[in-house]
């Protein structure tokens, strides 16, 4: 078993900006749904992907 | 510091030193059409002495794109934990679970380089097509 573990990081290269998560609530939360809506069209995307190899 | 290994996924969380992910492995993104911001997620393991875990160490990102065109990421610091139940001559180890904000221009082959206190660990290769352009995943 290694140490604890790290904080998630956000690296945003259209913005060029860094997040760390944990030292900002407000911002963490908006940035997390953020998060979770692009994987959500990805995930869309994706299974869209797959419907037209069937 | 080493990477020993790293990969991409769609989900991953890190509970007491250890990693919890899905779709692992993940290598190919399949987008509308381009351009498009698509997200990637890299979880890595660093090894390390136990002094180095507990050292503060730079990370960054290059991101590279099908017309091999390298961008850098801004730095990020971190630091590591000494492993508590680490033998002696055993390297300590932290998992990073990091998620990327991307640009894909265009169709064809990426690859996300780690970079640790300005040394190159891995390069994670992946993929980008539009939607119904190819059908192997």
């Amino acid at each position: 078993m290694a140490a604890t573990g790290q904080p998630l990081i956000l690296f945003d290269h259209v913005k060029g900006t860094v997040h760390t998560f944990g030292a900002d609530p407000t911002r963490d939360s908006r940035l997390l749904a953020e998060l979770i809506e692009a994987q959500r069209r990805q995930q869309a995307t994706a299974s869209a992907q797959a419907e037209l190899r069937k | 510091m080493r990477v020993g290994w790293a990969t991409l996924c769609r989900y991953a969380e890190v509970n007491d030193g250890l990693a919890t992910m899905v779709g692992a492995g993940l290598d190919t993104y399949f987008v509308p059409g381009f351009p498009e911001t698509i997200q990637v997620v890299v979880v890595f393991q660093l090894f390390g002495t136990q002094q180095e875990m507990a050292d503060e160490h730079e990370l960054v990102f290059r991101i590279h794109d099908p017309a091999m065109n390298a961008a850098e990421s801004p730095s990020v610091t971190f630091v590591g934990e000494p492993n508590p139940l680490a033998l002696p001559g055993w390297e300590a180890s932290t998992i990073l679970v990091t998620a990327h904000v991307l640009p894909a221009s265009a169709e064809g082959a990426y690859g996300i380089e780690i970079v640790v206190d300005g040394d190159s660990q891995n390069t994670v290769p992946f993929s980008v097509r539009g939607l119904a352009s190819g059908d192997e995943s």
